[in-house]
């Protein structure tokens, strides 16, 4: 006799992505699996922002339930994750008809997000306008928070090194879109950038320089990286799909 | 004067003073870059940029300096980097450039400096 398969189970992805949180979310997906279920709800209510390790986790997610024959669905999309997943063409895919089907519980779901403290999203051309506009957006977001004025400063330049990299050297069609997200929290900020361009991993690249030795080979570029790493207390680079960077930077306060 | 514009004004046949903007970063350091050049060509021996005005400094900014200082310090002479503000000094921090660059407070403190009287 076949046994029934569940109709629906859930599962919520955590905010905390630390080695033991993500074997204790493994092991609850494996767990899930077993039962056989039809379709497995991914709740993301705790992203508040998207780095490139959750977009890594919901992927592996799915190809493991796909794996096992079990469909996957997101629900309480952020606004920030839901842009993100549309860039990377995953929207459809992990939330697909359900959300599409269902406008108003949408709407609910980003007004709840919205009540809470809002990640920041926001998405921007490829070329130096674009760059600037976003950037000024930015800075007004970072005015709600009493930060010291070092630290804005520093997040300014950031935000600057980053995006005019991405201009400048990833060769990205001028109407592509580069999406930026951010979410403060009272220990960090986390920054993250999406972008369709040539691949570039900052992650292993040397923070140590030698500005004699710099200056005798009359070197004037490539100091961006170092000031972003130097800065930032946390970068990591994912590429997804083959056309898909994205770039997550965190810094934590005091 | 624009946030990008700066002011080249020989003060003696080898001191340059070039006077920022509000920046130097991605829009304008090549222009910079390409002015040091042209004047360490042209036999001016010290350049005094002056950064009263500047509140961003970009790396490429950075690397407009640094890629050109030592065409100076090989023949005796410097780029003396003042009135540089705390932001652009706290870039200059992060890089560790703040001992390697000469950095005044003043304008008059970089004109002693390049044997200037004030």
């Amino acid at each position: 006799m076949q046994t029934d398969r569940l109709a629906t189970s859930a599962l919520l992805i955590p905010a905390d992505l630390s080695k033991d949180a993500v074997n204790d979310f493994e092991n609850r997906l494996q767990e899930l699996l077993r039962n056989n279920p039809r379709l497995i709800t991914l709740d993301v209510s705790l992203l508040k922002y998207v780095s490139s390790s959750h977009i890594k986790l919901l992927w592996q997610t799915y190809l493991t339930c796909l794996e096992s024959g079990v469909s996957v669905k997101l629900q309480s999309l952020s606004p920030g994750l839901e842009r993100v997943l549309k860039v990377l063409d995953l929207y459809e895919i992990l939330v697909g008809e359900y959300e599409l089907f269902h406008p108003q519980v949408k709407r609910a779901i980003r007004f709840e997000s919205a009540e809470n403290q809002p990640p920041y999203a926001d998405e921007f051309r490829a070329d130096l306008a674009g760059r600037d506009k976003a950037l000024e957006e930015f800075l007004k977001y970072l005015q709600r928070f009493a930060l010291p004025e070092i630290v804005l400063f520093e997040l300014r330049t950031v935000f600057y090194e980053v995006a005019t990299n991405i201009i400048t050297h990833a060769s990205m069609e001028k109407n592509n879109l580069i999406v930026f997200s951010a979410f403060i929290d009272s220990s960090k900020i986390t920054m993250v950038f999406v972008d369709s361009g040539i691949p570039f991993n900052p992650e292993h690249l040397a923070i140590d320089f030698d500005p004699r030795s710099a200056s005798k080979n009359h070197q004037s570029r490539g100091f961006g990286v170092i000031l972003v790493r130097r800065i930032m207390d946390k970068v990591s680079y994912i590429r997804f799909n083959d056309n898909i960077n994205v770039l997550t930077l965190e810094k934590t306060w005091g | 004067m624009n946030n990008q514009e700066f002011i080249r004004h020989a003060l003696t046949d080898n001191v340059l003073l070039i006077k920022l903007g509000q920046s130097l970063d991605n829009n304008n350091a090549h222009a910079v870059l390409e002015t040091i050049t042209v004047a360490h060509d042209e036999g001016y021996t010290f350049i005094i940029v002056d950064m009263a005005e500047v509140d961003f400094l970009s790396s490429a900014g950075v690397g407009s300096i640094l890629g050109t200082v030592e065409m100076f310090r090989e023949q005796g002479g410097d780029i003396i980097l003042c009135n540089v503000s705390n932001t652009a000094l706290h870039v200059l921090k992060v890089l560790d450039l703040d001992d390697f660059l000469t950095i005044k407070p003043t304008v008059n403190e970089a004109r002693e400096l390049c044997g200037i009287k004030v």
